[in-house]
């Protein structure tokens, strides 16, 4: 580029200060990065890196009083951001620039219609008439691929699917065509297949529009798929910025190399089949249906789970992969009878546990564990998780004394400090929770260990650390584990066979080295040609 | 994902478990709990040593000063039997106090066991529910004159029959939360361990519902109160002869033009303690539910 032309969004030594008795001093430190017309920025963090605050600052969107901007400044097209007063920052809000959340469905107002909510923003800041007004969200909505929208336009929130909400939220973005887009993590919440269509949107949008895009992320197959440029942020701070090819092939920062390096591979790593090993855990015939309705409405019947059959061998991982509302999760539920299965067999040992009644049940609830998504939720706040390893152990009859024995020695296993016992679940992080959470499982010395999306809340470098974590407690207790997962990445390291979930039903099963090179079935294909970045293989860096 | 959200929902759940720092935090935050604390620990003391606080015998009469304004003498004045105002005021405390904290108590008792039965077994939900919708139906006043003309008016009955309309909503507000806390992980982790029923409702559940049941607690004490004087005014509460607010109040109805003070300090005792407990409700639940809190 011989002349450089005036940034849009030009960020200049930005610090935004945190309340007094925060983790660090400040949010976001020293932060300094540059957008142009017809780019996308992607901003790569971990959680608590202040990727999100600085996308809010942006906006003006910061909580009042609590996160302060005490230094820097935020050019957009040249003026200077900080210095707007919140009137002026309103008319700029929509029209110069605007901003689309991760989650669709709270961003939109449940009861208001989509097209009133996408009108909005034209009435606001423009003097069209109605008529005008409908034009023009009509073509918008055109324009972010929503079908029909003469139709759509009278329908409400919860009418649409993610992705369809997530367009809407984009017409809303793009009616005044504001220079500046600014995406913080908008396909997080949405199923992969989802995402590479709302990805493939956005890079249409920045085409065919000349917007400036700062796209917030946490996942570098995102970051491979779209960024033109990459800042790498940690600890509030801008570690590496780049040219995006430059940052994923030839990180120069310690820490982004080892964030990069902790992606997990599309490509599965050699595993022996365990073929010899007895069958711990089957099902078979599993069905699930779910009935909804009172006395006097006509019932909703929705198949969550049909005819499932599995298998899993002591020592081995079964990864079950599947988008949202696949069953993937209805499944386990019924394994660990958290809930009761309508039909079929679960067979822990060869004993069938599917209809037992509750009090027979119970002694053979010790077989199976299960480990749940959010580590924030799985413990119980008020409990030290001393007393949340024990718990399990002390009904199944074992002495208080004992069972603490065993407790610590589990914490060592899962890494954690023994003495740790007495703390209560706030004062541990997402990760060190999730570990907590394995120990308390294996205190009961399970035959099966469930992980339901047990490292899908987790950051990428933590998640590889759990990962690494429940490969060992597999081999070290000879465990058979059913790893419940959308990430396919995560299940290309971790299953020996996978089986694919699509609406209930398994459609193709397998070892997972078959699967990732030759799926069988259309819809595993969608899911692999979906998969962010899934051309490009992470941590194998060049030479610099 | 986001850093803002994530450290909001953190500060949340700290503030949920840091019993020890909530307690020291507790006045610090809201000054309206120090009042309206202050002045029922002042209600409490009046009650408790009614005695020792320069009164009479609140019932014997004495004609000779029937209707004195207040004075040295007669600090409220007299009623028109002679009785001490002041006295019968201070001991009237004690009636208000015994039916708003026992009304609280029970309902709040019945209330969370019923909820935690009715939240958690859902066999027993729907018929548990069309009872208490039931029950909601009944007026409070209504069924205390019906109680107090079936079984004669005394301490017990009104207290009784405050305290059953009270009930669902107790039901409700329990039962709301169960059906919420018995999604969480950690509790279905505790029912993979194999943890039973009742230990998973005591142990995982209940502690859930304390926060919030004790603000509902000041609220229905508060009602309480305000329901036994309004009883006690229509001559359906406690006995005529206790020195009950209501009961003062009934009997300086006829004589407010020739003496406003029976009327007034009853009345103005009972609205003070109302607006006591409200206040101590109001500061309970601004610390005990953050969220909302940090908004006002």
């Amino acid at each position: 580029m011989a002349e450089r032309e005036q940034p849009v969004l030009d960020i200049r030594g930005l610090t935004v200060q945190l309340p007094v008795g925060a983790d660090r001093l400040n949010a976001v430190e020293d932060v300094s990065f540059t957008v142009h017309a017809r780019e996308i920025l992607c901003v790569v963090g971990e959680s608590g890196s202040g990727k999100s605050v600085t996308a809010h600052t942006v906006m003006g969107l910061l909580p009042r009083r609590q996160l302060v901007p005490t230094a820097g400044e935020i050019l957009l097209q040249g003026e200077d951001l900080l210095r707007k007063t919140p009137g002026e920052m309103r008319a700029l809000r929509g029209a110069r620039m605007s901003m689309i959340f991760q989650e669709p469905m709270t961003a939109l107002n449940p009861v208001v219609r989509v097209g009133q909510q996408i009108e909005e923003v034209l009435e606001i800041h423009t003097s069209l008439n109605a008529r005008q007004r409908m034009a023009r969200v009509i073509e918008v909505m055109k324009a972010v691929n929503l079908p029909e929208p003469e139709r759509l336009v009278h329908s409400y929130p919860h009418q649409l699917s993610g992705g369809q909400r997530q367009r809407v939220m984009i017409a809303a973005a793009l009616a005044l065509e504001p220079a500046l887009l600014i995406a913080d993590e908008p396909t997080t919440a949405l199923d992969v297949t989802t995402q590479a269509q709302i990805l493939r949107l956005v890079k249409d949008i920045q085409r065919t529009h000349g917007t400036a895009v700062l796209f917030i992320t946490h996942d570098f197959g995102v970051v491979a798929e779209i960024a033109d440029r990459v800042v790498v942020m940690q600890d509030g701070r801008v570690v590496e910025q780049g040219v995006a090819e430059d940052v994923l092939r030839r990180p120069q920062h310690p820490y982004t190399r080892m964030l990069i390096s902790s992606v997990p591979s599309m490509k599965p790593p050699a595993r022996p089949p365990k073929t010899a090993a007895p069958v711990v855990l089957e099902t078979e015939g599993l069905t699930k249906i779910y009935k909804d309705g009172g006395f006097f409405q006509k019932p909703r019947i929705v198949r969550a789970a049909h005819n499932v059959e599995l298998q899993v061998r002591r020592g081995e991982t079964l990864g079950i992969v599947g988008e949202s509302g696949s069953g993937k999760s209805t499944v386990a539920r019924c394994i660990v009878r958290l809930v009761d299965p309508t039909a079929g067999h679960v067979r822990i040992d060869g004993h069938d546990i599917a209809h037992l009644p509750p009090g027979r049940l119970r002694p053979q609830r010790r077989l199976v564990q299960i480990v749940f998504q959010d580590p924030y939720r799985s413990l119980n706040p008020r409990r030290t998780v001393g007393a949340s390893i024990v718990e399990g152990p002390i009904n199944f009859g074992l002495g208080r004394e004992e069972a603490l024995v065993r407790a610590r020695d589990l914490m060592k296993l899962v890494g954690l400090d023994p003495e740790a016992l007495d703390r209560f679940p706030h004062q541990f992080s997402g990760g060190q929770r999730q570990r907590i959470c394995i120990a308390r499982a294996l205190a009961m010395e399970p035959e099966v260990l469930i992980a339901d999306e047990a490292v899908s809340a987790l950051d990428v470098s933590v998640q590889a650390q759990v990962l690494k974590l429940l490969d060992d407690v597999r081999a070290r207790f000879n465990l058979a584990i059913l790893f419940i997962t959308h990430d396919l990445r995560v299940a290309a390291q971790i299953c020996d066979r996978i089986a694919v979930m699509y609406k209930g039903e398994i459609v193709e099963h397998g070892a997972t080295g078959e699967i990732f090179h030759a799926p069988r079935h259309s819809y595993t294909r969608d899911l692999f040609d979906a998969a962010p970045g899934r051309d490009f293989d992470f941590g194998r860096f060049q030479a610099a | 994902m986001s850093t803002i959200y994530d450290r909001a929902a953190d500060s949340a759940a700290a503030t949920h478990v840091q019993v020890a720092g909530l307690r020291r935090t507790l006045f610090q935050r809201d000054p309206s709990m120090i009042i309206g604390g202050g002045l029922l620990i002042l209600m409490i003391v009046a009650a408790v040593f009614a005695p020792l606080l320069f009164t009479t015998d609140p019932i014997v009469l004495n004609p000779i000063n029937r209707l004195r304004p207040p004075g040295p003498e007669h600090w409220f004045g007299t009623d028109m039997f002679g009785r001490d105002i002041y006295s019968r005021t201070v001991y009237g405390t004690r009636i208000s106090l015994i039916v708003g904290l026992a009304a609280a108590i029970l309902s709040i008792t019945i209330g969370l066991v019923v909820g935690l039965i009715s939240g958690y077994v859902r066999i027993l939900d729907t018929i548990v529910m069309r009872v208490m919708d039931g029950l909601m139906a009944i007026p409070g006043i209504l069924l205390a004159i019906a109680l107090v003309s079936l079984s004669g008016a005394s301490l017990a009955t009104v207290t009784v029959a405050i305290t059953i309309p009270e009930i669902p909503r107790v039901v409700r507000l329990v039962r709301s939360i169960v059906l919420s806390v018995r999604e969480e992980p950690y509790v279905e982790a505790a029912v993979a361990a194999g943890t039973r029923l009742p230990l998973i409702l005591f142990r995982h559940v209940l502690p859930n519902t304390i926060p919030p049941l004790i603000v509902q607690a000041t609220y229905v004490c508060a009602s309480a109160m305000l329901t036994e004087a309004i009883l006690g005014f229509l001559g359906a509460g406690t006995p005529p002869e206790i020195p009950s607010w209501g009961n003062i109040m009934a009997e300086g109805r006829t004589y407010f033009q020739l003496a406003p003070w029976i009327i007034f300090f009853p009345g103005f005792a009972l609205a003070l303690t109302v607006l006591a407990v409200n206040v101590l409700g109001d500061g309970l639940r601004d610390t005990l539910d953050p969220r909302i809190a940090k908004k006002m």
